[in-house]
Parts: C-alpha cells; structure tokens; sequence
C-alpha cells in the first residue's frame, strides 16, 4: 500500500509540476469559467436583477463544462508515451494512478474555481457572502462532476473525436448534480441557510460517485491499452 | 442452457425458427390492439379520442425502459461471462430501444397538445425520458466510434452497466427537480382505473411491442453475426459486379 501511496504521490507531484510550470495550463478551467460567466452576462443583458436569478444555474454550468473539458485530455499524454501501460502492469497501479489524476484535477481544475466563485458571483450581482456560501456548495458537488468527468474522459481515451462524444455521455450523468446544485444555491439565495436537503444530497452524489466510477474508468483504461 | 445458445451455430437455428414467431405475436397482437383500442374501445372519459393515443405511447415508453434494461443485462452477462454474443444482442437492442423511446416522446408530445395545451412541457417524465435517450445516444456513438467490434464491444459494456446503475438516481433527481419548479399541474388525468375494455387492448399493444423488440433484435443480431462472418472471411463486397460477370463470360 505504501507503495501504491508512492506512486499516487509522483504522479500527482509530476501533473502538478507539469500544469504550474509556465506555458502549463492549470489556469484553463479558471479562464473558461470566467469566459463562461461573461458570455452567460452578456447573452442575458447588464441588469443585476436579471443575472442575479440566473447566477446559480450559470455557475453550476460554467463548473460543470468547465471540468469536463479540463478531464478531457486527462489520459491522453500517458496513453501516448506510454507510461500508462507501465503503470497499469503494477499490481492495483491504474487505482492509484486514478486516484493521482483526480487529486491533480481537483487542485488545477476544480479549487481555483471554487475559490474565484465568490468574486465572479458579485460580478452578476449576488452578495460577497452568498457567494462564498454558494462556492462551498459548489464544493460539495464538483467532485461528482469531477468523478463523471475522468469517467467519460477514460471512456473517449480510445475513441475517435472523443472530446465532444465524452460530453454527450456526461451529460445524462451530470443532470442529477445539476438539479441539485442548483437549487441547494437557490435554497442560500433564498433564506440564506447553508445545510438543506439538497446539500446533503449533493454531498451523497459526491460519494457515490467516488464509489462507482473509478471501477468502470480503470476497466475503459485497460480496454484503451489494448 | 444459457451457454448452449452461445454458440453461434445454435444461435441461428434459434434465431431463424424464434424470430418469424415472435413477429407472427407481433402482428396478431398490433391487429388485435389496434383494432380493439382504436375502434372499439370506449374514449376515455375526461380525455375523450385522444387519450386513444395512450394504445401506442405506453408501450413504446414501456420498451424503451425495457430494451435499456436487456441491454444493461447482455452488458453483464458479457462482462461476466465473456460471451460475445451478449456483447451483439446488447448492441442489436440499442436501435429498437432509442426509436422506442423516441416514439414515446414524440407520441407524448403529441398526445400533451389537446391535455396540457403544449407539446412539451418539462415534466418529470418527459425529462427522464429525454436524458434515457440522450444515453441511447451515446451508447450508439461509443458503437460507431471503435472501428474493431471487440474493442468497440467492451467500451459499449462499460457505459451500458454505468449509465443502468445511473437511471435510478436520473429519475430521482428529475422527480426532485420537478417538484420543485412546477406546481403538481400536469399529473395525468387518467382515471381511477382502467377499464377492462381498454386494458385488454393496452395489454395486447404491450406484448406486440415485446415481440417486435424481439424480431428486431433477432434480426439485427443474423446481421451483425454475418457481417462479422463476411469481415473474418476476409471476402470484401462485391465492390465490381460488372467486371466478375465479363470474366465469367469471357
């Protein structure tokens, strides 16, 4: 096991390294979040109160394209060098070579998100302090998108114009993250309490997720390797 | 008796004799249905002619669940037992299953004008429906996008199983999320209970529809089989026609 340990250590150690250092890209998924709020502003015109109702649903969109499109190429560098393979003939490698891609994911793709939210969220007029109640929200169900997301992007590792049909078989997947996040945000906007039912909800999706994809991604992994 | 049938030799005896009977079901029970549901069936008492529509919709909206359900089985079954013949009954029923589904929707939409005054409104239902079609869809692409069957055949197993473990929590949310935004409206009126004289009709539409998913899929499956028959052969298509019969003159 510590040896499993050691290896989700380098490889996350090495994603992080690969995605700071300059020209590394970590701040895509932050970028297109923003581009997303912007464009979702400027498509539904400059008053506050309009955007302010709109504010949960296209944060929850933006996160949620955001990380799909950021997991997309999650294994497309190690299939092709073929340190993939390497690790895959480790006993239990793939597991811990999944658990390093999603620790990667979360802290380049998912933590700058969830820590800009608050500030992207007084831009479509919602309080500095909802805000950050609805980021932690965000925080409860990123890692479900985040789950679904390495999932279709293990999956579409072996396909032709696998990017966009990775999405298209997200998309079912996520809905239920959607539907929750959403009006769990809708919930703090309203009267302002953080725990509600759909929180928690979310919370359990998050969990389930982390149960049942990493088996179904390492077993699309080794189809792709063959 | 399930491995007997995996062989492919047996499989198309089965298939040839199973097949044209489960579409002679299929036309008796659509003539009976149809003819019983459209003609003589009382119209329904709040709804009137147009909740005859229902001899149609409900059986498609009951395939298209049930045709993800043999899919997300035959997925199992070759994942557990490595039956390649799984692997092609699951891919056969994903046409049948995605035009099932469709057909629901677009029956309901169809039937939602006259009743909810629109063709589609965002119904728990309706929105499950939709997403159980747009997985249809990507299990269909993720057939398309692997040229080699066997690979493309794994892939399909994967997201069969996952998207079947899914529907239940799809279904939940949308319920949710529906309860949520609109007020309980839209809650069919269909009566108290179904009378006999338009269940018997209903109940014989349900059975056509299983048989006519059975056709297809035994259909579909003789295709797949000899296709993969013709690629192992090695023999092309006859891609020249023209010129094999002036050799066989000359």
């Amino acid at each position: 096991m510590s040896g499993g340990m050691q290896m989700t250590r380098a490889v996350l150690m090495r994603d992080l390294k690969i995605a700071f250092r300059s020209g590394g890209g970590w701040f895509y998924a932050l970028f297109f979040f923003a581009v997303f709020t912007a464009l979702t502003a400027i498509a539904f015109g400059p008053q506050l109160s309009a955007l302010a109702s709109a504010a949960p649903a296209t944060v929850w969109l933006a996160a949620a394209l955001a990380i799909q499109f950021a997991a997309a190429d999650a294994f497309e560098g190690d299939m092709r060098d073929g340190s993939l393979r390497a690790m895959a003939a480790e006993q239990g490698g793939l597991f811990n070579y999944w658990l390093a891609k999603a620790g990667a994911l979360a802290l380049t793709a998912a933590l700058p998100m969830i820590i800009a939210a608050p500030f992207f969220l007084t831009m479509l007029g919602i309080a500095f302090a909802k805000g950050v109640a609805m980021a932690i929200i965000l925080a409860m169900g990123a890692p479900a998108l985040l789950f679904i997301a390495l999932l279709t992007a293990a999956l579409a590792s072996g396909l032709r114009a696998g990017g966009l049909l990775a999405t298209i078989i997200a998309a079912p997947f996520a809905a239920p993250v959607l539907v929750f996040g959403v009006s769990a945000a809708r919930i703090t906007l309203a009267d302002g309490g953080l725990i509600s039912p759909e929180v928690l909800i979310l919370g359990a999706l998050s969990l389930f997720m982390l149960a049942v994809t990493p088996v179904f991604a390492i077993a699309a992994l080794r189809v792709s390797l063959e | 008796m399930w491995s007997r049938f995996s062989n492919p030799a047996k499989f198309e005896a089965l298939a040839k004799t199973a097949g044209p009977i489960a579409f002679w079901i299929f036309a008796a029970c659509a003539v009976f249905g149809l003819v019983n549901g459209l003609l003589f069936a009382p119209a329904e008492q709040y709804q009137g002619e147009s909740a005859r529509i229902m001899y149609v919709h409900v059986p498609a909206a009951w395939m298209a669940m049930g045709s993800y359900s043999f899919i997300a089985l035959m997925s199992l079954v070759a994942f557990v037992w490595r039956h390649s013949l799984a692997d092609v009954a699951a891919r056969s029923a994903a046409l049948p299953g995605a035009v099932f589904t469709a057909l629901a929707l677009f029956t309901g939409a169809v039937w939602g004008k006259p009743t909810w005054g629109a063709y589609w409104v965002w119904d728990a239902r309706l929105t499950s429906m939709l997403l159980l079609l747009f997985i249809y869809f990507g299990y269909m692409a993720v057939w398309q996008a692997v040229p080699e069957q066997a690979r493309a055949a794994r892939f399909a197993r994967i997201l069969a199983l996952v998207g079947f473990i899914n529907i239940p929590i799809i279904k939940f949310s949308v319920d949710w999320w529906n309860s949520l935004h609109q007020p309980a409206s839209i809650i069919r009126a269909d009566g108290p209970t179904i009378d006999a004289s338009m269940l018997w009709p209903l109940f014989a539409m349900i059975i056509a529809y299983t048989a006519l998913f059975t056709w297809l899929v035994f259909l579909g499956m003789r295709a797949d089989l000899a296709r993969q028959r013709i690629e192992k052969r090695g023999a092309r298509s006859p891609s020249h026609p023209v010129r094999v019969s002036a050799e066989s003159e000359a």
